[in-house]
């Protein structure tokens, strides 16, 4: 069983084990991603809400 | 309302930011890999809230027969379904970061993994009956009938077990194991999530609504 707690501890490099996990880069490129994710999802979210609205004006 | 649904924009873009600039790793935890816990857990979270809004409307059905009652639970569960999968998704990251695997038949997957299973079985059921007031009335006595399994899974069954998952917010304890930064973020997520799910949940309903208003 791991006991773990989340008190921070000193930064370090975002190094996985040797041969772990070796498509995955970097913080920065992870942060990109969820940009464009949350981005993407928002306007479409937006987008969805205004058509809806449109198509509840219609008699 | 529009500012507000704008606002969520902005205040889920700098919750992201932050949770990958702002708080230090955490203690025991591979590289940068703690910070999942700031997308994990509010998915966890909205999950269990969608499948309880769900129970709370599917009640409301059976008691007023109100077909927007049965909208609203019929989208949440769709939208907890959808906040399950993350979470179990990014679980299944996390797992094979810190023990090797994407899936370790760890007590807390194993019982999310079930709930999603009892949840993908109201779907199902909710397409296997034809007449709308039937299909309403059963779905509704299945989702009160899961959220009744539905603590059970998400809080009972992975405490009561050895895990290999990270303490829970809610430890034996009884205190919140985070510095400052990490509970500033970690609930602020929780509030992001459960405001994009209200939204999210309003846009479901709505198109139901209208999907039933064209098939009259």
């Amino acid at each position: 069983v791991y006991n773990i707690d989340l008190t921070p501890r000193r930064r370090v490099a975002f190094r996985f084990p040797e041969g772990n996990n070796a498509g995955v880069g970097s913080l920065g490129y992870l942060a990109a991603v969820n940009v464009v994710v949350w981005g993407g999802l928002f306007a479409y979210l937006w987008r969805l809400d205004r058509r809806l609205s449109e198509k509840e004006r219609e008699p | 309302v529009r500012v507000l649904k704008g606002l969520l924009g902005v205040y889920m873009a700098a919750f992201t930011g932050a949770a990958f600039l702002w708080p230090e790793p955490a203690q025991g935890f591979v590289g940068e890999s703690s910070r999942i816990v700031f997308f994990h857990v509010p998915c966890a979270w909205t999950a269990s809230l969608a499948f309880l809004v769900a129970a709370a409307y599917s009640l409301a059905y059976l008691i007023r027969r109100n077909p927007r009652h049965d909208d609203v639970a019929a989208a949440a569960v769709k939208l907890g379904l959808l906040f399950a999968v993350i979470a179990l998704v990014t679980g299944s990251l996390f797992a094979r970061i810190m023990w090797g695997s994407y899936w370790n038949w760890d007590p807390r997957e194993s019982s999310f993994l079930l709930l999603i299973f009892l949840y993908g079985a109201y779907l199902f059921l909710r397409n296997a009956v034809d007449d709308p007031d039937r299909r309403a009335t059963v779905a509704a006595a299945y989702a009160l009938f899961a959220a009744v399994l539905m603590p059970f899974l998400v809080f009972v069954a992975p405490r009561v077990t050895q895990s290999l998952h990270p303490q829970t917010v809610i430890n034996p304890q009884g205190k919140i194991l985070m510095d400052t930064p990490t509970r500033v973020v970690f609930f602020a997520g929780l509030v992001g999530f459960s405001a994009l799910f209200l939204w999210m949940l309003s846009l479901e309903s709505r198109a139901a609504r209208l999907r039933r208003r064209q098939s009259v």
